[in-house]
């Protein structure tokens, strides 16, 4: 019996061999070390190096040096937010942020180096005082039939029985104009549940890929995205979607979708992009990084982070925004007569 | 591929073998000792030290809530008695690194299966296998698309247990330590930038589950117990117990680790099973 005992003691003790503790390289809680840990966050998991490359010659170890002579042992928390946030804008990547008591640094330029392209004192012209409001949805109808609905947020996600309820209230109207300037993302599900009432059958709309590691070029195989008809009403009469350099990231996705659709047409100034789906991390500090992690691709396999080309590239006048006018409707308006005209 | 089969092979053997213990077991119960099992629940803080690099690169700390549930019997599989043992392990928990917040919830279900070696009146120890099931999510609020990190993992482990009773004047005390070591098992784990929403909203399954073994998940389980009788007639046993719970993994260049001391007390019952057809089974309270 004492030789099994000691068979078994013997076991047990050789199976726990293996049983080293599991840690990750920690960088240590000092100016540098925070320096240190987010340009190296940034180059394992951030996942358009490649593309940014290719885009603007981005060359991210080049970075590291620049940033880092600026680091010193007296470095205050408050410069070194500073410095990682600039560090952070030479991706031009809205997705890539750095938040902490001294605020959120983003990277701003992919909107702000843009014409505006949307003025809410100008769209409440169009919208009037007798506009319909139904889940974050605001909805009228416009002279000769068309219907306008504006959706500035896909922050909450949209039940099926909201985008039905809107449909069966402009049934009467030929056309849509779906307004989605200045939206600037949110839920991927709520862009998705709201464009899947525009279509009657399943569609493609794009690739997904994730990163496998912490190599640049390591990614996933592309994996097909589909569209499929959502719950209740589906339209099919012309959209015409609006755009500006405020679509960003979910809402950037909401374009990748709607352009698929044949009786869609897209609107307006390039869209800001944001195709990266976004992770967190945290820093020794506890700063929050936010950073594009896993690409979504469109239908032909091309990135959109930079932004979507639309279909009618227009902007708003001066002219016509000193004079109240929404340059950008009023092209969608006679877009929608042509369709409808079209279609009778 | 081959690798596929293996896990899904080793994912149906585990599944199955709480199923086939128990009822192997329950078919030779034909001596009353196997109807007796000592039952135990203990309640305690859990120091916890916590590393997901899907979540986050460093290590969070912070206390949470240890419940321990425990059953312990006879048992017998054909001519041989054995000991059978089922622990329901469950902890919830808060962590933070400075301003960062971090949750946790750990549930774990044992199955084991003793073979008792008898050394003196005092000292009885204990080998055997023991099946896991383990589940839970570590969970951090700010995060975006990764703000929670789940967890399912089944394995194989090998189990041991030293028993000592401490005579002390009219008083048992019955010391314990039990040792778990994950040998083999299957677990869930994303790709290393893979969101929940590729896996769950569009349904790429592919490479999630992953064969586990002590080179990539090393994880053991140590308790230390008491169980000290206490009242005028020893009425009441008391459980005093130290449960070091290390859960780990290196899976997909993505690490985990949930290291949990806990110090817990708890109430320690005998109970007697009544089968059917027994007289006392006809006696109801209500």
């Amino acid at each position: 019996m004492r030789r099994k005992i000691f068979t078994y003691i013997i076991t047990l003790l050789t199976l726990s061999l293996p049983c080293g503790c599991i840690e990750e390289d920690q960088f240590d809680n000092s100016p540098t070390g925070n320096f240190d840990a987010l340009w190296n966050l940034i180059d394992q998991r951030y996942c358009f190096f490649d593309y940014a490359q290719q885009q603007f010659g981005l060359d991210w170890n080049s970075i590291y040096h620049k940033y880092k002579a600026k680091i010193e042992a007296e470095t205050n928390d408050s410069e070194l937010f500073d410095i990682c946030g600039e560090m952070l804008g030479e991706l031009r990547d809205g997705h890539v942020n750095l938040t902490s008591v001294y605020g959120t640094a983003y990277y701003w330029d992919w909107k702000l180096n843009h014409p505006e392209n949307f003025s809410d004192s100008i769209q409440r012209k169009y919208l009037g005082n007798k506009f319909k409001f139904n889940n974050g949805i605001k909805y009228t109808e416009l002279p000769d039939s068309i219907a306008y609905a504006y959706v500035g947020t896909f922050d909450n996600n949209f039940g099926n029985g909201n985008i039905t309820a809107m449909m069966l209230d402009i049934s009467s109207c030929k056309a849509l104009i779906l307004d989605i300037r200045n939206n600037g993302g949110g839920m991927i599900t709520a862009a998705e549940t709201l464009a899947s009432h525009f279509t009657d059958e399943k569609i493609k709309i794009g690739y997904i890929q994730h990163k496998t590691g912490t190599a640049h070029d390591a990614f996933s195989s592309p994996e097909a995205m589909y569209l499929s008809p959502g719950e209740g009403a589906i339209w099919k009469r012309p959209v015409i979607v609006l755009t500006n350099r405020g679509v960003f990231s979910a809402a950037n996705h909401f374009i990748i979708m709607m352009k698929e659709l044949s009786h869609v047409t897209i609107v307006g100034d390039y869209t800001g992009g944001g195709s990266g789906l976004p992770f967190n991390s945290t820093l020794p500090n506890g700063w929050s990084v936010r950073f594009s992690a896993s690409p979504i691709l469109d239908a032909e396999g091309n990135h959109a982070e930079f932004g979507i080309k639309p279909d009618v590239k227009i902007d708003i006048t001066s002219e016509d925004w000193s004079k109240g006018v929404d340059t950008i409707i009023e092209e969608a308006i006679k877009i929608a007569k042509e369709l409808t005209k079209k279609k009778e | 591929m081959r690798n596929k089969r293996l896990t899904l092979i080793v994912l149906l053997i585990l599944s199955a073998m709480p199923i086939i213990l128990k009822a192997q077991f329950i078919n030779g119960d034909t001596i009353n000792t196997c109807r007796i099992k000592v039952s135990s629940s203990t309640h305690g803080v859990t120091l916890l030290n916590n590393l997901d690099t899907y979540l986050s690169g460093y290590n969070y700390h912070g206390a949470g809530y240890h419940y321990n549930h425990e059953n312990f019997r006879d048992a017998r599989l054909g001519k041989h008695k054995f000991k059978y043992q089922t622990i329901f392990s469950g902890i919830i928990g808060a962590t933070e690194l400075y301003d960062s917040k971090q949750y946790t919830l750990l549930l774990k279900r044992m199955w084991s299966g003793y073979h008792p070696f008898k050394i003196n009146e005092r000292l009885q120890l204990l080998a055997g296998a023991q099946i896991q099931l383990a589940t839970g999510a570590l969970y951090i609020p700010t995060n975006g698309n990764n703000l929670v990190s789940a967890k399912l993992r089944t394995s194989l482990a090998a189990t041991g247990m030293a028993i000592y009773k401490i005579p002390l004047r009219t008083k048992k005390i019955t010391t314990r330590y039990q040792i778990d070591i994950p040998l083999i098992g299957v677990a869930f784990s994303p790709g290393f930038g893979q969101s929940y929403y590729e896996i769950f909203g569009l349904g790429n399954y592919d490479n999630i589950f992953h064969l586990i073994h002590t080179f990539n998940a090393p994880s053991w389980r140590h308790t230390l117990s008491a169980d000290i009788p206490i009242g005028k007639r020893n009425s009441t046993t008391l459980r005093a117990s130290y449960i070091a719970d290390i859960f780990q993994s290196d899976i997909n260049e993505l690490r985990t680790h949930i290291y949990s001391h806990t110090f817990s007390i708890g109430i320690v019952k005998t109970l007697y099973k009544i089968k059917a057809g027994d007289p006392l089974k006809k006696y109801s309270p209500y």
